[in-house]
């Protein structure tokens, strides 16, 4: 018997070139999808006075603005919209995958077709697995991975750009032999920083989907499942302001000048 | 590099990710981010535009209350000086026709008296002359027949000259 279960990695739906569309880089173009349309529907007609979507729009551009304002300051400007559309994207994709039919509708295809799923020893060959059309984006580490990459990308380019080169370097090299320690470290620290933000925001997701999943369909598939999905939808929240709040402040961090 | 295949990883793929969150980034900056923040703030600036305005309305309308108030003041002043000045002209002119009414009388109760003095004169005198004629009328007829008429004459005489001498 083919049972649902939710594999690590994203299944692999087909092969477009090189790239190999897998059902979270699907789920990825439906978000883009929804982030540019409601923002184009929500300045297609921009009034003085708002109504509709652009009620919805300034209020949430508004509410960043206050929350990147009194972290950032008078860099708020730049820092907004990269903060702002981390955690759209992040939430759409989160909210996405609770949604029915994310992740529970798909369709069995041989072992070996969907080896990226394949984890040795579980599955033998010829028997079919369960791959879902769609997958919540952020329990595909593709994902999570590639939003802490450009985080950090960013983070350094606007640290560059304020501080200049020599007063970027300068927060990680130093004469001092305790500072040069000090800075080695924040190097390291770095590079850390990819692997908290990615894994954070993966693993909270991923176990997110594997709960409901289990909750759902080993368990009781009625009634039980609802507190759970009360609680991602509360965690999909949580992740996506951590995530943008926790690159706002290496953002802030980084583009101050060195005390020392 | 296990472990990162056991998740999936795929550098094109990575990439794709990347490259798809950076058009989004571009996007949302470009065609949403910019023209919401913009009208926030031209929203911002009108409210403190109008707040300021609405200031300077309500200065203005003090300003104007106060001016008004000293205007009714001023009013009020005037109005009562012109009824004192009123008053006190009544007062004048009444007592300027009190004063003339008086002389007025007066100067009427003296003709009045002068009048009725030169009258009583008058009728005296008539009355006298009257009384004359009549004495001289009954004298004649008394003495008409029996007194001669020298003696009548010389009589007559006398009479006539005591009378006109009392008379006048």
């Amino acid at each position: 018997m083919a049972e649902v279960h939710v594999a690590l990695a994203a299944e692999k739906l087909f092969q477009l070139g090189p790239l190999p569309i897998t059902n979270s880089f699907l789920t990825t173009w439906v978000v883009t999808l929804i982030l540019i349309g409601f923002a184009f529907l929500a300045t297609k007609k921009i009034e003085a006075v708002p109504k509709g979507l652009q009620n919805i729009a300034e209020f949430s551009i508004e509410a960043f603005q206050e929350l990147v304002s009194s972290i950032a300051g008078d860099k708020t400007k730049v820092f907004m919209p990269i903060v702002a559309t981390f955690f759209f994207f992040i939430i759409i994709g989160n909210y996405l995958g609770i949604l029915p039919g994310i992740g529970s509708v798909g369709f069995f295809l041989p072992a070996d077709a969907s080896h990226q799923a394949m984890q040795a020893g579980e599955l033998h060959g010829g028997e079919k697995v369960f791959v879902p059309i769609f997958r919540s984006i952020n329990s595909d580490l593709n994902t999570t991975l590639a939003l802490a990459l450009i985080s950090l990308f960013a983070t350094h380019y606007l640290s560059i750009k304020y501080l200049g080169l020599d007063g970027y370097l300068a927060k990680f090299f130093s004469l001092n032999p305790i500072f040069l320690f000090v800075g080695l470290m924040e190097i390291v620290g770095e590079f850390t920083k990819i692997l908290s933000l990615s894994f954070r925001l993966y693993g909270n997701i991923f176990a997110g989907e594997v709960l409901l999943t289990t909750a759902s369909t080993k368990v009781f598939a009625y009634i039980v499942p609802i507190p759970f999905y009360f609680l991602e939808i509360l965690v999909g929240f949580v992740q996506a302001l951590i995530f943008a709040m926790l690159t706002l402040v290496f953002m802030v961090i980084l583009t101050q000048k060195a005390s020392h | 590099m296990e472990i990162l295949k056991s998740f999936g990883i795929q550098p094109t793929l990575l990439l794709a990710q990347i490259v798809n969150f950076l058009i989004i980034l571009y996007l949302l900056k470009r065609f949403f981010y910019k023209p919401i923040v913009k009208i926030l703030e031209d929203r911002k600036k009108r409210i403190e535009e109008s707040l300021q305005n609405a200031k300077t309305i309500e200065e203005k309308l003090q300003m104007t209350e106060e001016e008004t108030k000293k205007i009714i003041e001023q009013a009020r002043a005037n109005t009562q000086s012109l009824i004192d000045d009123a008053k006190n002209e009544a007062r004048r002119i009444t007592d300027e026709a009190t004063s003339e009414g008086r002389k007025l009388i007066e100067a009427a109760k003296l003709e009045a008296k002068s009048q009725i003095e030169a009258q009583r004169i008058q009728m005296q005198r008539q009355l006298e002359k009257q009384t004359l004629n009549l004495v001289i009328t009954v004298v004649r007829k008394i003495l008409g027949k029996s007194i001669k008429n020298t003696q009548r004459q010389q009589l007559t005489a006398e009479a006539v000259s005591e009378i006109s001498r009392k008379v006048q």
